[in-house]
């Protein structure tokens, strides 16, 4: 099972670091479809990012309930990484800068 | 030791034609193959073309594994298929983009809000997208079959 070490696309590790990657943190967002059944998103959620039990089912309502849900915060290239992964399981993720400079 | 393999009998004379509506989704190639067009927005936009052929890669990937234990014609004869569990990730995937394709592709005049309730009043569609409805179904509940196998926990999380 792979948990919390998502792999890096050849994208990423093409990138040119002109700027330093630490600087502002980046958002993983989870939004809702009507397609995906909540059990299939739990267990992406636990098999990709490594969440439990509990916070799995707490993201997927999130995602399920208000629309969207934000998965996970940190450095750019780990977020497009796991936004990257998600994408391969067909959630809608996205990635997006933080306003406030943290993570969820 | 024997690795654990899964054999499933489904009514093939029932399947089939699900299927037969499924494969043409199953063969759209490339990156027009996707099953929904990827939010790349935050995305650098030298690398979106990239991101997008590895999706396409991955998805290539995943259809092949359910090619092969649907497109055959020992299913065909017999109804039965069989896979080991190093298989399941990819065909959960490649299940979750087929009803994300029936969704976008034939399912388009369903409401999302009943589409995700389930309150989907067959009678009246269309023949062609009572077909899909179907298809659409049996794509969840070969799902959820593989979700007990996989995660029993989160085979619990509708409950």
């Amino acid at each position: 099972m792979s948990v919390a070490a998502p792999k890096a696309k050849p994208a990423t590790r093409r990138r040119k670091k002109t700027v330093p990657q630490t600087v502002t943190p980046w958002r993983v967002v989870v939004y809702n479809d009507p397609v995906n059944l909540m059990t299939y998103v739990v267990m992406v959620f636990k098999r990709v990012l490594g969440f439990d039990d509990a916070k799995a089912r707490k993201h997927m309502l999130e995602v399920h309930e208000r629309g969207r849900s934000i998965v996970w915060g940190g450095d750019r290239e780990k977020a497009e990484a796991y936004v990257h992964t998600l994408q391969t399981w067909q959630l809608a993720a996205a990635l997006e800068k933080s306003d406030e400079g943290q993570t969820h | 030791m024997k690795a654990k393999r899964i054999e499933l009998r489904l009514p093939a004379e029932v399947v089939q034609p699900l299927l037969d509506l499924l494969m043409p989704l199953v063969r759209e190639e490339g990156a027009a193959g996707l099953a929904v067009a990827p939010d790349l927005e935050a995305i650098e936009e030298d690398f979106r073309e990239q991101w997008r052929e590895d999706l396409a890669a991955h998805l290539d990937a995943d259809l092949v594994r359910f090619i092969a234990i649907f497109g055959t014609a020992a299913f065909r004869e017999t109804g039965v298929v069989d896979f080991g569990l190093e298989d399941c990730e990819a065909l959960i995937r490649a299940a979750a983009a087929l009803r994300l394709k029936v969704r976008e592709r034939k399912l388009s005049a369903v409401a999302d809000a009943t589409l995700e309730t389930g309150d989907v009043d067959v009678a009246r569609l269309n023949q062609d997208e009572q077909q899909a409805m179907l298809a659409y179904v049996f794509l969840a509940t070969f799902q959820e079959i593989i979700i007990r196998l996989l995660d029993p926990g989160a085979a619990r999380a509708e409950e």
